[in-house]
């Protein structure tokens, strides 16, 4: 600029950048000529990027190269001014619109070498501040000047112009007066006193025309201790020129030197409270170091106390275990020593210290019960010696206290486990699981978590049978919803409820037993450790007839403690009211009914039966044996059904036949009726129909199967038929060389009359016939079955002319009668008859199979012995259940080496079906046997002998679907043992027996006159010395191993046997 | 009555084992109601030892002995 301003405005600027801006602006702002010198002094901010910015003509902006420092900055600025009249203004200030004006008028009109104005605070967002200890200092110095008017008094007693943002002075003052002072803090008021030592004018305005800013960055407020101080240090050194006189006014002088002083005081107090300050801050700074020192130390103490406690813990263990194996060391050296010592001794002490050991555990647990002997521990063998007891102290007793399971009921079946593998097969069969082991696994699991769960509970470990199933559900079939689960537990529950049922059985002893003791007053308690809830055990006893006989049940499950600990026995006790020596408690567990009660105080019977001790004993080992299958899981199931029949009174009906039917043959038809059941269940036939006469009990025990079992089966009907009809049937065809041979296969045969007799045609109208093709007489013996005579009048056309029509006839009415059963009206029907040789649906299935309209025939038989018919059946299947000669199984064929024994079982009372007539309605009856023959009065006198063989099949059918249920087997699990029955009452039959069956009347095949004799011939033991004859007598035999029951040892009947099966093989069957 | 029922109904063991001999002598045909002679004599076996080593037999004897004759 080429002429010079009349004020210059110096402005340093030092990372100030949010302020400097608004100084600048503020300084430009002025209304008098001016310049504005800006020098940054480098700064690391934001200040020069916004000085750049900034763009004036009056403005000039310089920047330093290096930081230089506020003393040098502020002179740099000053000697590039150029203005008559010189104005500081620090970066952050900033001057009020009229300022310079009027510190410019007071300088020329003043007149004044320096001017300073009144000056508002502001904070750093540029906003006056309303109190501050600034503000008081401030307006204490200005009170000063406005009392005094003494600039010198003023300055003394402090720098009321603050800041070199306040000067306004000449370029002639600056020139006498330049530099500023290098103090930090105090060059303003050093200026300002040199100006007044060399007698420089001051002026004041009092409006507050400077806006100087107080933020945290401000410089006095660096280290107001060396502010203080160097105040201190310019009043010291301007204080003599400034006290010098210069008038002769001795008060000014003094007021001067009193505001000197007070200046003084002030600046020693700033001092001290700063020393004071300073101090304590470097002594809390020194605690606080001292504590985190002192905190480490103290952690580091802790931590190596912690390891030495360690240390020595290790050290005590080792301590103990080099102590142990000192000790073993010791141990073993004195042993090695007595070793040497004596031999042989220690050897024998060695050898034998396991078995003195055990010895030693028996010798302590033998003393514990001799210990315990002096106590009453009374043993009662049957209820009879039991009542005795009671009597004998009957004055001495409130109540009685039973045992339930194994004493006042019996169990049919062992080990008790066996129920929950049958419920956990039922539940299998029901989810559609297959692996019952882990069903069982599951169960057990859960029983044993909540036994577990029930000790650490502090009760015995019993659980209740509610929480086994609902855990054991939840365990089984997760997946299943809320509902299903309830429903699968209610299934559960019932399964073994039905189980337990059938299983256990009362002991009629025991309801005497009972009902004499509350006729002699006592109170009868039942106590039981079972997991069955009482409710459960409430019904059973009821259901078992022990209703009204008991007063009150305590069961373990519903009270979590058993009898076992005595813990049951002191409950029942403390709820019932009774004195434990007046209580005496039954039971047949050694532990807790004869021991634990004695240790409570009530007297104990250990009620020990013999015979169930037994039972016990064989069934466990019938249990474990039927694991291995063949005979084993039917003799488990003959012991559980002999138990039953046990307490059965219906089954002591003392008639032989009876029993035979309840023992012999009940077992065998029971187990065909299980495969017959079986078969139904796979093949499911839509009818069956039971062939008269030997279906007829297998029709009743079939019915008596759906009703105790209550699933559905087909219906059963009862077909009147007979080989008779059949074979009539079958002439329709004619009379060919098979069917003649059929005639001739009993051994007493008579020729052409069997033949005749057996098709049911009249032998007279043949007879002429007959002597023309060699016969003498019709009851000629026919021994060559391929007699030429005998196939030449089969060949006869005569003989079939007579003999077809009425074969048709036949065929037509046994076709229409069995129309009139409905078998023509189903897909699928089953046959069940005895045997033999399925003759009847073999000739169904040949004369009516052709047609649409006849069924699907199963044919499930007794015992097949096929040996009749050699053609395989042309549709429908036939099977022999006990015996099929097809298999070849030489062990099965017992029950055809007595075929009368188990064709009068199974028989009908009424007589054989000799044909069928038209009733008046068209409906096809059969008609029987007239009852006048000798053969059908024989029969008939037989017929109450063969009802009561078939009331003993029946009450066995009853017990023996319960063992079955109990059991699980099936047929082909059960079938060796029936094989076995079958071997044993054909092959091994007792003298009784033998005389007994004797009596029996059997007609003989084909609805003969004569009767079969079926009592045993008389063999002696000569008769092995001619062993042809004794094969021929025994062959006319029907039973030929009769004979042999005379005999006292069962080797002569096992010789036979084996003889019999060794020439069998080639025999004509 | 019940044993007779028992021997006819549920049949000794060394009496299937008779009745078996014939079959398993002339080597005809399969198991059939073979009980097996090992089983056969392990059942027997069980049934003597359950027999003579009755446990709680053998303790109801020693506290009887005992109350007979007491220790002095």
């Amino acid at each position: 600029m080429p002429s010079s301003p009349l004020v210059s405005i110096v402005i340093p600027s030092y990372n100030h950048a949010p302020y400097v801006a608004e100084a600048v602006a503020s300084a430009l702002a002025q209304d008098v000529p001016l310049e504005v010198v800006v020098r940054d002094d480098a700064s690391i901010d934001e200040s020069w990027r916004v000085l750049r910015e900034m763009r004036d003509a009056r403005l000039r902006i310089v920047r330093n190269d290096a930081n230089l420092g506020a003393h040098a900055t502020l002179h740099a600025a000053l000697d590039e001014a150029r203005g008559d009249y010189l104005a500081i203004l620090d970066s952050d200030d900033r001057y009020a619109p009229q300022r310079l004006a009027r510190c410019l008028a007071l300088l020329r009109d003043g007149p004044c070498d320096l001017a300073g104005t009144d000056i508002r605070l502001i904070d750093a967002a540029g906003r006056a501040v309303a109190a501050h200890w600034w503000i008081d200092a401030f307006a204490r110095l200005k009170a000063v000047w406005r009392e005094t008017g003494d600039w010198t008094a003023t300055l003394l007693e402090g720098n009321v112009f603050m800041t070199t943002s306040n000067f306004v002075f000449s370029r002639r003052l600056w020139e006498k007066l330049a530099p500023f002072s290098a103090h930090r803090y105090v060059h303003d008021y050093d200026f300002l006193l040199r100006a007044l030592i060399h007698g420089a004018r001051l002026g004041w305005i009092d409006e507050p025309l400077l806006d100087y800013r107080l933020h945290e960055a401000n410089t006095i407020s660096e280290s107001p201790l060396h502010a203080n101080l160097e105040t201190a240090a310019l009043l010291r050194e301007h204080m003599p020129a400034l006290l010098a006189g210069r008038g002769k006014n001795s008060a000014r002088a003094a007021a001067r030197l009193r505001h000197l002083g007070s200046q003084w005081a002030r600046t020693e107090r700033h001092e001290q409270e700063i020393l004071l300050a300073l101090q304590h801050e470097a002594s809390t700074a020194k605690d606080r170091d001292w504590k985190k020192l002192v905190d480490d130390r103290d952690q580091w103490i802790a931590e190596r106390d912690h390891w030495i406690e360690e240390r020595d813990h290790w050290i005590a263990e080792r301590d103990e275990r080099i102590a142990e194996r000192d000790h073993e060391i010791a141990a073993l050296r004195h042993e090695i020593n007595e070793f040497r010592r004596r031999p042989l001794i220690s050897a024998w002490r060695l050898k034998t210290a396991s078995a003195r050991v055990r010895l030693a555990g028996w010798y302590a647990s033998a003393r514990q019960l001799l210990a315990m002997a002096n106590a009453p521990v009374l043993r009662a063998g049957s209820y009879a010696a039991l009542r005795r007891l009671v009597e004998a102290r009957r004055t001495r007793l409130d109540a009685l206290s039973l045992d339930v399971f194994d004493t006042l009921v019996a169990r049919v079946i062992e080990p008790p486990g066996h129920i929950a593998r049958r419920v956990a097969q039922c539940l299998g069969e029901r989810i559609g699981n297959a692996d019952i082991d882990g069903i069982l696994a599951a169960r057990g699991e859960v029983e044993a978590q909540l036994r577990a769960a029930a000790q650490a509970a502090g009760g015995d470990h019993e659980c209740h049978h509610d929480d086994i199933v609902a855990g054991w559900i939840a365990r089984v079939a997760p997946r299943h919803t809320a509902e299903e689960q309830a429903d699968l537990a209610g299934f559960v529950a019932g399964r073994e409820y039905e189980f337990e049922r059938l299983a256990l059985t009362a002991k009629p002893a025991a309801r005497l037993f009972l009902q004499w003791a509350r006729a002699a007053g006592l109170r009868i308690v039942a106590v039981s450790d079972m997991y069955l809830g009482e409710r459960q055990l409430r019904r059973l006893l009821d259901d078992l007839g022990y209703s009204g006989l008991i007063d009150c049940i305590y069961v373990s499950s519903e009270h979590g403690i058993g009898k076992y600990s005595g813990r049951l026995f002191a409950e029942m006790l403390a709820r019932e009211g009774l004195a434990a020596d007046r209580v005496l408690h039954v039971g047949d567990n050694f532990h807790s009914d004869a021991l634990a009660p004695v240790r409570m105080g009530l007297a104990g019977v250990f009620f020990d039966e013999r015979h169930e001790r037994r039972r016990r004993r064989r069934q466990r080992s019938a249990a474990i044996f039927a694991e291995r299958g063949g005979v084993w899981p039917g003799r488990m199931l003959a012991e559980v059904l002999a138990e039953r029949l046990r307490s059965d009174e219906r089954a002591k009906l003392d008639d032989f036949f009876f029993q035979y039917g309840l023992e012999v043959l009940g077992p065998v038809f029971c187990c065909f009726l299980l495969g017959l059941v079986e078969r139904v269940r796979r093949d499911r036939p839509e009818r069956v129909f039971f062939l008269a006469r030997d279906g007829a009990l297998f029709l009743r025990m079939y019915e008596a199967w759906g009703t105790l079992t209550g699933i559905g089966l087909p219906p059963a009907i009862y077909a009147y038929a007979s080989r008779r009809v059949v074979a009539s049937a079958a002439l329709a065809d004619g009379l060919d060389c098979e069917r003649a041979l059929i005639g001739l296969y009993n051994p007493k045969q008579r020729g052409l009359q069997s033949i005749l007799k057996t098709y049911g045609l009249a032998a007279e109208s043949f007879a002429g016939i007959a002597r023309e093709h060699g016969f003498a007489t019709l009851d000629e013996r026919i021994s060559n079955w391929s007699d030429p005579r005998l196939a030449a009048f089969l060949a006869d056309e005569r003989v079939q002319e007579k003999v077809r029509p009425a074969g048709e006839e036949a065929r037509a009415l046994l076709h229409d009668y069995f129309a009139g059963l409905g078998f023509f009206d189903h897909a699928r029907v089953a046959m069940v008859d005895i045997g033999w040789n399925g003759t009847i649906q073999r000739f169904m299935t040949s004369a009516f199979g052709g047609a649409e309209s006849c069924p699907h025939i199963d044919g499930y038989y007794f015992a097949l012995v096929d040996g009749m018919h050699a053609e395989a059946l042309a549709q429908g299947a036939i099977e022999g259940l006990m015996l099929d000669r097809r298999r070849g199984e030489p062990q099965e064929r017992a029950a055809c080496d007595f075929e009368e024994l188990f064709e009068q079982g199974a028989r009908a009372p009424h007589a054989t079906t000799t044909g069928y007539r038209r009733g008046a309605d068209g409906a096809v009856e059969p008609v029987l046997k007239n009852d006048d023959a000798p053969d059908r009065q024989a029969e008939i006198r037989c017929n109450p002998l063969i009802a009561a063989m078939q009331e003993g099949v029946l009450l066995c059918l009853e017990h023996f679907h319960a063992a079955q249920r109990l059991t699980g087997f099936g047929f082909d699990a059960l079938k060796p043992y029936a094989l076995a029955l079958i071997e044993r009452a054909v092959v091994y039959p007792s003298p009784r027996e033998v005389a007994e069956l004797g009596r029996l009347a059997h007609t003989e095949d084909f609805g003969h006159d004569d009767l079969l004799d079926i009592s045993a011939r008389s063999v002696r033991w000569r008769d092995f010395l001619h062993p042809r004859t004794l094969r021929a007598k025994l062959a006319l035999l029907p039973w030929r191993y009769a004979p042999f029951a005379r005999l006292r040892t069962p080797l002569a009947t096992a010789l036979a046997r084996a003889q019999h099966l060794m020439l069998s093989e080639g025999r004509k069957p | 009555m019940s044993s007779g029922r028992r021997a006819r109904m549920v049949l000794p063991v060394w009496k299937i084992l008779l009745m078996h001999m014939p079959f398993r002598l002339l080597r005809r045909g399969g198991p059939g109601f073979a009980p097996g002679v090992r089983a056969s004599f392990a059942w027997l076996g069980n049934m003597g030892r359950h027999m003579l080593f009755d446990r709680d037999r053998l303790k109801y004897f020693a506290i009887r002995l005992r109350q007979f004759f007491p220790l002095r």
